[in-house]
């Protein structure tokens, strides 16, 4: 069965907030896959099956924040990510808090990314957003640093994420 | 997941626990609840937070964790912690939580169950139409300029009523007037500001809402009274924060505070607890940003408010000043605020810090609407979207070992993960359910009604009792939903 949540993502159990453990064979992959997870998480990848989106919204209102509002659909165009960081783990917190910050301000989701540089301490990236069809099933408000760990390992690397809801 | 199965605990009487100063804690925690409660928490990381917590320089008192208390990041979601400058205290945007300054407020009106129940669906849609609720959904007929949004930072509910959103008889009704002192706009960064610009007077998602309710059970009738909440009485419970600027000043800020924590030496056993002096530059520009904040959130529940009693007037064809659409209280309980209190003898200045705990000041609190001078602060507990909620009065004994703190709600017992897979694995029907409960319920996403049903959350009822019998608070009435509009 594919993954919900993308490749070499889990969600993790936490009483209040959301957290996802990433397996990736490199660091770039990790960033990639972390993105992807969190973004299906907010979109309910996993939750298709729990019923119909709209069933408790039979007006389907919603007003979106996005760009498309009142700057026109700017979905597809490339966006310059650049973080630094003193290790892997703040470089990751950061490269997801990005991506969060665009999706909160212009209402697209995470799509790729391609890597100029990535090291553990910079990251300088291309990243593509888009529309999703549905709306996002819940609000990931920060990235914290609570049990943040990213760990290099012989068969690739490891991290795991705690997003406050 | 992880438990506190090793920390050491003593149990005082029925409600309190004691967690005695061991490794590095510089003072002991007192947890609130009664045995059952009491396994609950140790099931998590809930007390190994409060342990963390009480390690923080020039904390006083006690480390303190509410009925509600449950495993958050940092602080634990239900702690209270006050800090003395003259100690070396320090202030922790991880004792305060992203979303600052989230609270609730209840609304009491003239109108009784029955004059509402047959427009009930008519109202939860005009209500969903007024009051944008979900992720990414932000206000379609305001949007702020650059100076509208300084307006807010620095006036709070006052800004609002100022642009026509309320009266200025809710400000008394409001937490500190609905606009704390010291906002500093300049600390709030250019991303916070554009995370708020459209947001004013939104829901926003997780577990806030609103609630149209009704009192089904009155315990203080005088206090009961006082408030407006007569039993039947039906009445609104608005829950939110200050969004998207308020996340992000608190995202801003716990870096600030990590390299000040390196700075001025702090030894912490988690980085979510960065903390800088409450005297320092870092400490008193947090402050700023995060009063800046609060008055964010005091004006969104405000202009929120404005959106229920217009949706209200809508759907029932006459003003809400006829209809008695009056603010019971609003009170926030995320936040860092400068109160006195007395510790060890003497009367101090502390920065308190509550964080899923509610301020609860008792009768005769100088800060108090005269009308509440003889009752105490009208504390409001929301439980879960299917069960009821509390309104709660403070009390002297909070004042005299909570730092006037008591809990902020149920408390979650299942994370979101579990609550879906219970809902997935019973193949259950949750609209009929909400039917049969008698319950209204629209919400964005129906993912955001299955992680909030009932059961994934404590009894409300338990937690309320813990602190009533504590002596922490005291029960006026029990609300029971009739609608429900999620995030």
């Amino acid at each position: 069965m594919e993954d919900p949540l993308g490749p070499g993502v889990r969600e993790v159990e936490h009483t209040a907030d959301v957290g996802i453990v990433v397996e990736a064979s490199d660091f770039e992959q990790l960033l990639h896959r972390a993105a992807v997870g969190v973004f299906a998480l907010m979109y309910g990848k996993a939750d298709a099956d729990l019923g119909p989106t709209d069933l408790f919204n039979p007006l389907g209102t919603r007003v979106h924040l996005g760009a498309s509002d009142d700057q026109g659909n700017q979905a597809g165009m490339p966006r310059p990510i650049t973080v630094v960081g003193s290790d892997p783990a703040a470089i990751l917190l950061k490269w997801l808090r990005e991506l969060l910050f665009l999706h909160e301000t212009e209402g697209l989701a995470y799509r790729r990314a391609t890597f100029d540089v990535v090291d553990e301490e910079r990251v300088s990236a291309t990243v593509w957003m888009g529309p999703e069809p549905t709306p996002a099933a819940c609000e990931f408000k920060g990235v914290t640093y609570h049990d943040l760990d990213v760990t290099p390992g012989v068969d690739g690397w490891r991290a795991r994420v705690i997003l406050d809801v | 997941m992880p438990s506190d199965s090793t920390i050491q605990v003593r149990q005082v009487d029925r409600y309190r626990w004691l967690v005695p100063k061991q490794g590095p804690m510089r003072v002991d925690g007192l947890v609130f609840a009664d045995r059952r409660l009491m396994a609950d928490v140790r099931g998590d990381q809930a007390l190994q937070q409060v342990v963390n917590v009480a390690t923080l320089p020039g904390i006083v008192g006690h480390s303190i964790a509410m009925p509600d208390i449950h495993w958050g990041y940092g602080f634990p979601i239900g702690g209270v912690a006050a800090f003395d400058p003259d100690e070396g205290g320090v202030v922790s945007p991880g004792g305060v939580g992203y979303d600052i300054n989230c609270g609730v407020r209840l609304l009491r009106s003239d109108l009784v169950v029955g004059d509402i129940r047959p427009k009930l669906r008519e109202l939860m849609n005009q209500i969903m139409r007024d009051v944008p609720a979900g992720v990414g959904v932000g206000q379609r007929d305001l949007r702020l300029g650059p100076q509208d949004l300084l307006g807010v930072l620095e006036k709070g509910a006052r800004w609002a009523v100022e642009h026509g959103f309320g009266v200025p008889a809710d400000l008394d009704r409001i937490e500190s007037g609905g606009a704390l002192s010291g906002a500093d706009t300049a600390a709030v960064s250019p991303r916070a500001l554009e995370r708020g610009r459209k947001q004013l007077g939104t829901v926003g998602s997780g577990n806030h809402f609103v609630e149209v309710g009704y009192v089904d059970e009155v315990y203080d009738e005088h206090a009961a009274h006082v408030m407006g909440l007569d039993l039947d009485t039906v009445t609104v419970f608005i829950h939110s924060g200050s969004r998207g600027l308020g996340h992000q000043v608190c995202t801003d800020f716990i870096d600030v505070m990590l390299r000040a924590t390196a700075k001025y030496g702090i030894d912490l056993p988690d980085k979510q607890l960065a903390c800088a002096p409450l005297d320092s530059d870092e400490g008193k520009l947090y402050l700023g940003a995060m009063n800046a904040a609060a008055n964010f959130a005091f004006a969104n529940r405000q202009v929120m408010m404005h959106g229920v009693r217009e949706a209200i007037e809508r759907v029932l064809g006459r003003s809400w000043t006829k209809l008695g659409l009056d603010l019971v209280y609003d009170v926030a309980h995320n936040n860092a605020k400068w109160e006195e209190h007395q510790v060890d003898g003497r009367r101090r200045k502390l920065c308190v810090h509550r964080k899923g705990a509610t301020r609860a000041f008792p009768p005769g609190n100088a800060e108090l609407p005269a009308a509440y001078a003889e009752i105490g602060q009208p504390v409001l507990i929301p439980g879960d979207m299917g069960r009821y909620s509390f309104v709660l009065a403070g009390t002297e004994r909070a004042s005299q070992e909570t730092f006037a703190s008591t809990c902020h709600g149920a408390g979650r017992q299942m994370s979101r993960t579990q609550a879906k897979k219970s809902v997935r694995r019973d193949g259950r029907d949750l609209r009929r359910e909400f039917e049969e409960m008698g319950i209204e319920v629209r919400a964005a996403s129906f993912a955001t009604v299955a992680e909030e049903i009932p059961e994934a959350y404590k009894d409300v009822a338990d937690v309320v009792d813990v602190v009533h019998q504590a002596g922490i608070g005291r029960k006026v009435v029990r609300l029971r939903p009739l609608g429900v509009l999620k995030g």
